[in-house]
């Protein structure tokens, strides 16, 4: 079965149980009297079927979440100082930038500054340097593994939904045969944030940016995949199971949602806001220092 | 990919009677036909033909079985024993006696739980009856006893499942 194909199945499913309780009512009236079941009576019994699939088939495309990983992968690049060890967040991000190596080998360049400026420049910006890009390294991979979960959560979905409607079908198919006819739903969904093993705190070197709540979350969601299971030959308590395993799915998606997901980005805002100093560089004194000062010792400084 | 629906319809088991030139065919979950080699039928007693239809019926449904499975195979559904409920819905059904009989009453097929068979037929019938009208009376026996199984079990299933 495939998710493109959805409401077609839902179309299926309102047949197959149009037939099966037609032939059950029939089998129901053999051995009373009574006139042939009245099958648009039935049919319009089960008209929810299709209604509750039609907001399945507009989830959100997990494809369209690519391009902004894609952006975010990219962004990492450029602030690989090879400082934060590798994560699974991190491990596609190819190759530590080139470029953010001259400032951490200043020596050569600055060894003849000397004055406040100078040592100033030192420890605000050059010693801090690998630490304050591996903190919004850390950042970008904690958001680049949001995007991941949420795109895991839409796509396990589709499965999902996909899954309930196979199985409701091949059921009603089942049905009235000389063996036991058991069914099963799985919520595939519940597990889409714990697979995205990798959204842990990637520590930068020497950084002390406290992420730990949010790696901490990530365990919420690989509690496992409930599911719901029965057994039965008629149309009413497959059609029943089936309406209840939409119902669970529905409330999974959007406990994901707004619990874990929305909670990991709720900490990475507190987290990046409480942190701004260990992911900015301070201000430079010189910045608004005025002409006299910027010249003197307390500003500019000398060279050799 | 077809409906499991379809490919259940779909199945068709044919057998051969081991020893005797006479074949058996299952076709759309009830719809047997029998057929016999030439002067196969003119020249076989009515025991023998029991015990013929014994096997028929018992090589019929082994292959019924296992192409079901097969197709069960294929989909999430789960068709075995898990449980005391279980255990005690397949036991109650082993012991369910289905029988049906031809319009004209001369051939009657037993099962029970079918799985063990019997085939009676009238003293005389090979000689009173064509070939072609015995292999016709025979398949509406063979679906009758099928279709009196499945009412049974049904209603078994009601019990153990609704």
């Amino acid at each position: 079965m495939s998710f493109d194909q959805l409401m077609e199945h839902a179309r299926d499913i309102t047949d197959k149980a149009v037939d099966l309780t037609a032939k059950e009512i029939a089998q129901k009236k053999a051995t009373q009297s009574g006139a042939n079941p009245d099958r648009n009576a039935i049919r319009q019994s089960y008209a929810f079927i299709e209604g509750m699939f039609e907001p399945f088939s507009r989830l959100p495309d997990p494809v369209r979440y690519d391009p902004l990983i894609a952006d975010v992968n990219a962004a990492m690049a450029k602030l690989n100082t090879g400082s934060v060890r590798t994560t699974e967040l991190s491990n596609d991000v190819s190759l530590t930038n080139p470029h953010l190596d001259k400032m951490t080998t200043d020596g050569g360049y600055l060894q003849g500054w000397t004055g406040d400026a100078a040592m100033a420049f030192k420890a605000n910006f050059v010693d801090t340097f690998k630490s304050i890009a591996g903190n919004q390294f850390t950042v970008l991979s904690i958001l680049k593994g949001v995007l991941q979960a949420h795109r895991a959560m839409w796509l396990k979905a589709r499965d999902d939904i996909d899954k309930i409607a196979e199985n409701t079908k091949n059921a009603l198919d089942n049905a009235g045969g000389c063996g036991k006819n058991q069914w099963s739903f799985d919520f595939s969904v519940l597990s889409a944030v714990g697979a995205v093993g990798g959204v842990v705190v990637a520590v930068a070197t020497g950084g002390v940016v406290p992420l730990a709540a949010i790696g901490a979350l990530a365990s919420v969601g690989s509690a496992g995949v409930a599911g719901l299971t029965a057994a039965g030959d008629s149309a009413e308590k497959i059609v029943n199971s089936m309406k209840q395993a939409i119902d669970e799915l529905t409330r999974h998606v959007q406990e994901v949602e707004t619990q874990q997901i929305a909670e990991k980005v709720r900490a990475l805002t507190e987290a990046v806001q409480g942190n701004k100093d260990k992911l900015v560089s301070a201000r430079p004194n010189l910045a608004g220092m005025n002409d006299r000062d910027l010249v003197g010792d307390s500003g500019m400084g000398k060279s050799d | 990919m077809t409906d499991l629906a379809e490919r259940l319809d779909g199945i068709r088991v044919r057998v051969q009677a081991p020893g005797a030139d006479i074949e058996a065919e299952l076709r759309r979950r009830t719809g047997i036909t029998l057929s016999f080699g030439e002067s196969v039928y003119e020249f076989i007693n009515e025991s023998a033909l029991e015990r013929v239809l014994v096997a028929l019926a018992r090589l019929l449904w082994a292959g019924w079985q296992r192409q079901y499975r097969a197709a069960i195979e294929e989909t999430d559904l789960h068709i075995d024993a898990d449980d005391l409920r279980d255990a005690n819905f397949f036991a109650d059904r082993a012991k369910v006696e289905a029988v049906g009989t031809s319009s004209d009453e001369r051939i009657t097929i037993t099962a029970v739980g079918m799985a063990d068979f019997s085939v009676r037929i009238a003293a005389g019938t090979t000689r009173d009856i064509p070939e072609d009208r015995f292999a016709a009376n025979a398949a509406e026996a063979a679906m009758k006893v099928i279709q009196n199984f499945q009412a049974q079990v049904d209603e078994l299933k009601k019990r153990y499942y609704e």
